[in-house]
């Protein structure tokens, strides 16, 4: 009787240390997305660098693969909903949106990729913002699949409320995609599509 | 004017998980992605003249 209680209330801690590690992962996962972000604004107003067609496009897939973290933060209160299992499709998100940005950066780094090509903008550590995004993209894809591997077998109920620093972190990840509209609104002014390369802002 | 479009578009999927609305959410996730495909469809064939 005794070892049947011991082995669930082990079985309990393993949940609730997992449930931690699985919400921790997921702020991480938003905060390291938006510190690219925030790097690539950096560059663009702080360097005079302006983001070609290519370049938004990585942004908005980066985007979309921080919303799946988000979609398990928001709704991660109950294992399933609506049929869904929420960390499957969260991280689900999170795949299809960085196989579709990795395609993206990869496509770029292949048209640079000819001997003598200095490449598009300024290298960053080396390599240019293109082939960071394309690791970004890879780094997500790993982590995401192992978290969708290890996922726990028990959901343990979180707190109703949002705690400040998941309030803080999803309110500058909604701040950065409101930026990332007016930039885009800036640089392409009243054109439908961006110029393959931009040189100054349309909407100004 | 499109890319902004799109990133409103992302803005509106992250309101819809503040609001719970889950079926809203993944069709909306879907869409943002049906969308950055095909812009990128259209800037990856533009010089051979089968964009969209």
């Amino acid at each position: 009787m005794s070892d049947t209680s011991d082995l669930h209330a082990s079985s309990t801690i393993r949940s609730i240390l997992w449930a931690r590690a699985e919400l921790i992962l997921c702020h991480v996962c938003i905060l390291g997305i938006c510190g690219v972000l925030i790097g690539a604004f950096v560059i663009q107003f702080a360097e005079g660098e302006m983001p070609c067609p290519l370049c938004l496009i990585q942004r908005m897939c980066m985007i979309l693969a921080a919303l799946g973290p988000a979609f398990v933060i928001l709704e991660g209160r109950s294992r399933f909903s609506h049929g869904f299992s929420i960390i499957g499709a969260g991280f689900g998100m999170s795949i299809l949106a960085a196989v579709g940005g990795m395609s993206v950066s990869a496509r770029q780094v292949l048209l640079h990729i000819a001997p003598g090509d200095p490449g598009y903008g300024t290298p960053v550590m080396g390599m240019h913002l293109y082939t960071w995004a394309l690791v970004v993209f890879i780094v997500v894809i790993v982590v995401s699949g192992a978290t969708v591997l290890f996922e726990p077998r028990i959901q343990l109920p979180r707190p109703t409320r949002l705690r400040w620093f998941t309030r803080c972190t999803l309110g500058l990840f909604a701040l950065i995609i409101a930026a990332n509209v007016v930039a885009a609104i800036l640089e392409a002014g009243p054109n439908l599509f961006l110029p393959d390369n931009p040189t100054e802002y349309l909407g100004l | 004017m499109i890319a902004s479009a799109i990133f409103l578009l992302l803005l509106l999927t992250l309101g819809s998980m503040f609001q719970k609305r889950v079926s809203l959410t993944i069709v909306l996730f879907l869409c943002s992605l049906l969308s950055i495909m095909l812009l990128f469809w259209h800037h990856a064939t533009d010089a051979l003249n089968i964009s969209l």
